[in-house]
């Protein structure tokens, strides 16, 4: 028998069993939280600044967070529930493209046949797209959830979250305490290096920390892995133009809580809309090449004109690191890169970051090897990249306006790896057998439903529409009628909170 | 082309491939007109047949539509469970069909001890069994973990038989030229054939696609290291079926033997550098036992076609690429063509345009390349032999698409996370066939999970269920008599 002498490289690789999160917002507890509870043996330690501030815009998130605060992390969701406040979102309200509105959401409008239909429902949905999922037939009538026995919201499904910053961090920095992380308050003074790697974390206290990984959470200042190790930033500048927000809002007096995310075509750029249970919160993306911050600022208070908080602008550069694991370095959240929240991706994408690096320890038994790294980079990129090329889509067809921004987007935006996909999408239509093999990278996120949804969404023409015939054309309708008609007794955002806080609710 | 709708197929070829594409084409778009153009004075197939894999039978029965009867009583196939291979680190492992590792600790359980009952497949391989017995008189047909073992002239009469039914147009000729606007076939007694889209099925000569200038080839020399093959079928005498295939390593290359009722296939396949025609035939004919035998060789030209679908003319199954007989895929990978062709044409209402054309050649070649790596792991990782050849294949074998699953591999093993680095999903082959090959190849890997007690003796227990369903296990000859004899031979075969 031969030896391969190749395979014996991984040998030397040490064991990481002392973790620094340098960095306390909600990306760095995520991933404090994710590592401990994923490999209970690792030593987990939280360094945050109390100095420095924090972005604390409310969040939005996908179906992805629910899921892994409670089925990954096993986190109570009676606790997180009380004291992180969340209201529901089944997806986002797009006042986008042609239409006057379109919905997405995170089950699957597009991605699917009904039974029965000789063609997927893109076919069927250039004219009226609305009621193709449970979801989206929710939105519809601003319900939250549809109504189980005894009238109880039937609370599961692929639903998400608006929660509010401070209190998001309040309740995971209480249960990461918990669950063994030790967190400390300090600032960082500067990374001690050594042969291209960091050797140790000095503080302003004059602490100097060692870890045998350490996480950069440091939020847009990415201290480690830009800073420290000087680590290429790939910009997204060809796909995403937007540079700045003006964020703002006020206490919600009587309005509806709607449960989606609204995202707002505006002048130059784009508005989104936050529900959450008393507070309203706005914030305009717009690129400072096409508007003055006073001019968009005006804009904003004109459209808002209930904006009562003292509005501040926040500037931001769309890209990623080109790897986002070197050496003994792993960035995450906005350290790892930053995308505007068209798409609600912020928390999605870190927690996707955390679950590869706590899977990449877990089965390499904390001894990850070059092998690991790679792969970890690759997909992380890939991933990156995907959120990038999706929010291209959103631009690339958004005619509802003609302002210069909105004509500069229509021309300029590269749909980067997924021009393929578009092109197929010209000739094919929304047919997602085929624009599956489209899909220029495994794993992805979004997968076909994401992209489908934004062109079918704006009615970006393809070659040959579908012409129902009047009868397949009322079977199609009977269905969608179906799925409408287990969304009117559905229950209201405010009706849920109430359900929930009753004494005799239990979760399952 | 321009999207014009296809109404009129004309499949070209004169063997399996030509007859399995006109009839699937006819039965899964019954609207399309289907003309299949062959030649009967083509030369005959090699006799030595082929194996196949679960993918094939179940095409023929769903897709084609085809009854037992069909199959068993025409075809007289053999079934098969999957390979004894010896080969890799370990020397000799069985790969069965029915292989699952992709979750838990299977993969790694499986890797350490109990690779030869690590599936009812596997299990019953290694007792030499070919169905678990189902009673006192009676047995299981597990016919979704069996290939089939066809004699090429058998199974290229069913579906010559399958493509009359259907209502394909059958037409014989041969091919003189083929023009361009109108798209015409010009056949030598000076007649001419017009369709809408032509499928050259014409096996690795692939006359259609060259008349029409598609030549454009990449070569698999880095991963398919053998160019060279011999091939003589033997009479079986009183020897046991074996409920596999099998493939051995040799000095100079590896030997492949195809189990049919009567008759055995072997092959030998070399690189020339390393042993003359000459000295690889007479090795040949001294394992099977018989002087009188004469080998036929193939010259092997591994590789694909780098667009399958150019212009007017689709390439499918050895036409469009080839690549050795070390996994039975052959005929699996000409399914898979000619089901997305089916599908593209049904997906684009028969008018398919440049961009689907691109959709289908991208899913093609994607597969064939997926093949291509298949292969390269077993130069690259068979240790079971230190010849030169042997050196050289493991040197040369290099992997493209799949090289991060396997350098991965080599690092956590046969963990559940390696699915996520499958490059195209599902693929030709699927996560639990790549681990079951990494697996029996011994492709040593780095880190090892912990197994817990009650993880481990589960595990065990299993292993015995499937040690002792195989022991009372049927043999081949059994359970391949009753399938002939009885009518329908699903669900149940009464022994005889």
């Amino acid at each position: 028998m031969v030896s391969f002498p190749e395979n014996d490289a991984g040998a030397a690789v040490p064991e990481v069993r002392r973790i620094l999160v340098l960095g306390g917002g909600s990306a760095g507890l995520l991933a404090a939280l994710t590592l401990k509870r994923l490999n209970p043996a690792l030593d987990v330690q939280m360094v945050r600044s109390t100095e420095l501030g924090v972005i604390g815009v409310g969040e939005g998130t996908t179906a992805v967070f629910p899921a892994h605060l409670f089925q990954t992390l096993g986190i109570s969701k009676e606790e997180f529930y009380r004291e992180a406040q969340p209201t529901w979102k089944q997806g986002i309200r797009f006042l986008w493209g042609p239409r006057e509105e379109f919905l997405y959401d995170f089950e699957f409008q597009y991605d699917r046949q009904f039974p029965g239909m000789p063609k997927p429902t893109g076919y069927y949905a250039t004219g009226d797209c609305t009621d193709l999922s449970q979801a989206t037939a929710l939105m519809n009538r601003q319900k939250a959830f549809t109504t189980g026995p005894l009238g109880k919201p039937l609370i599961k499904g692929q639903y998400a979250f608006h929660i509010e910053n401070h209190r998001l961090v309040e309740c995971l920095e209480a249960i990461a305490t918990r669950s063994g992380v030790v967190i400390t308050d300090d600032t960082l003074d500067h990374a001690e290096m050594a042969d291209g790697q960091v050797a140790a974390l000095h503080f302003k206290s004059g602490e100097r920390r060692t870890a045998d990984l350490y996480v950069d959470a440091s939020g847009f200042r990415a201290e480690l892995i830009g800073k420290a190790l000087d680590e290429p930033f790939e910009s997204f500048s060809d796909a995403l133009f937007c540079d700045r927000a003006v964020i703002g809002g006020w206490e919600r007096t009587d309005e509806p809580i709607l449960p989606y995310t609204t995202a707002e075509t505006m002048n130059h750029g784009w508005c989104w809309q936050i529900e959450h249970e008393t507070f309203i919160n706005r914030g305009y993306v717009y690129s400072s090449n096409f508007v003055s911050d006073d001019d968009a600022l005006a804009e904003f208070f004109e459209k808002n004109p209930k904006v009562t908080t003292k509005p501040r602008v926040v500037k931001f550069r769309s890209g990623r690191y080109q790897r986002n694991w070197v050496g003994n370095v792993v960035a995450v959240g906005n350290a790892s890169g930053f995308v505007e929240p068209l798409e609600a991706t912020a928390l999605a994408q870190t927690i996707y970051e955390c679950r590869w690096l706590a899977e990449s320890l877990r089965v390499t038994g904390c001894r990850p090897d070059e092998t690991n790294v790679a792969f970890y980079n690759r997909i992380i990129g890939i991933a990156w990249d995907e959120i990038r090329d999706f929010l291209a889509f959103h631009y690339k067809f958004n005619n509802r306006l003609d302002t210069p921004f909105w004509k500069h987007c229509r021309e300029a935006t590269s749909l980067g790896n997924y021009e393929g996909l578009y092109q197929l999408y010209r000739e094919v239509g929304p047919n997602p057998v085929l624009l599956f093999h489209a899909l220029p990278e495994r794993p992805n996120i979004y997968g076909v439903e994401g992209f489908l949804a934004m062109l079918v969404g704006m009615q970006v023409p393809y070659d040959r529409p579908h012409d129902a015939a009047p009868q397949e054309r009322e079977m199609f309708d009977r269905q969608r009628a179906q799925i409408a008609s287990a969304a009117k007794g559905g229950v209201t955002v405010k009706q849920a909170l109430d359900a929930i806080r009753k004494p005799s609710w239990q979760w399952t | 082309m321009t999207s014009r709708s296809v109404q009129h197929v004309v499949v070209a070829g004169s063997g399996t491939d030509a007859f399995l594409a006109a009839a699937t084409l006819r039965r899964l778009l019954p609207g399309l007109q289907v003309t299949l153009l062959h030649d009967p004075s083509a030369p005959p197939p090699d006799p030595v047949g082929e194996s196949t894999t679960p993918a094939v039978l179940q095409h023929l029965c769903t897709a084609l539509g085809l009854q037992g009867n069909d199959i068993h009583l025409r075809g007289r196939p053999v079934w098969t469970l999957g390979f004894k291979a010896q080969w890799g680190a370990r020397g000799t492992f069985f790969r069965s069909f029915d292989a699952s590792f992709a979750n838990g600790s299977s993969g790694f359980l499986a890797a350490d001890d109990g690779l030869d009952v690590s599936s009812p497949g596997c299990a019953l391989m290694a007792a030499g069994k070919l169905f678990p017995r189902d009673g006192a008189n009676a047995f299981k047909p597990l016919e979704n973990i069996t290939g089939l073992n066809f004699r090429s002239d058998l199974l290229a009469g069913i579906l010559l038989r399958a493509c009359q039914t259907l209502g394909v147009t059958v037409r014989t000729g041969r091919i003189a030229g083929f023009t361009r606007e109108p798209d015409t076939l010009q056949l030598e007694d000076g007649e001419s054939l017009a369709a809408d889209v032509f499928v050259d099925a014409t096996g690795s000569e692939a006359r259609l696609s060259n008349l029409a200038g598609n030549t454009a080839w990449i070569g698999y020399e880095d991963a398919c290291v053998t160019s060279r093959a011999a091939t003589v079928l033997r009479r079986r005498g009183s020897e046991p079926i074996r409920p596999y295939t099998t493939l051995e390593t040799l000095a100079t290359g590896w030997r492949w033997r195809v189990e049919h009722d009567e008759s055995i296939g072997l092959g030998h396949a070399w690189h020339p550098d390393f042993i003359s025609d000459d000295e690889a035939c007479a090795e040949l004919v001294a394992k099977a036992g018989d002087p009188t035998l004469t080998p036929r060789i193939h010259h092997w030209n591994c590789g694909r076609r780098r667009e399958a679908w150019s212009g007017p003319v689709i390439a499918v199954g050895d036409a469009s690429g080839f690549v050795e007989p070390l996994a039975s895929l052959r005929i699996q990978q000409l399914i898979l063509h000619v089901h997305w062709l089916a599908r593209v044409l049904a997906e684009s209402d028969g008018q398919p345009g440049d961009r689907s054309r691109q959709a289908y050649n991208r899913i093609v070649s994607q597969a064939w390349d997926e093949n291509r790596d298949f292969h390269a792991i077993h130069y690259r990782f068979n240790t079971a032999a230190d010849t030169p050849f042997w050196q050289m294949a493991r040197a040369t074998a290099a992997l493209s698409d799949y090289s991060e699953l396997v350098a991965l591999y080599q690092s956590i093993g046969p963990s559940s996370l390696l699915a996520n680095s499958l490059p195209t999903w599902p693929g030709l082959l699927g996560i639990d066939t790549w681990l079951a090959a990494m697996i029996g190849l011994g492709v040593p890997f780095r880190h090892h999970p912990e197994i817990t007690a009650p993880e481990k003796k589960a595990w065990e227990s299993q292993c015995q269920q499937r040690r002792q369903l195989a022991k009372q296990a049927v043999p081949a000859e059994l359970c391949i008599g009753a399938a002939r004899r009885a009518a329908r031979p699903q669900p149940r075969v009464t022994l005889p």
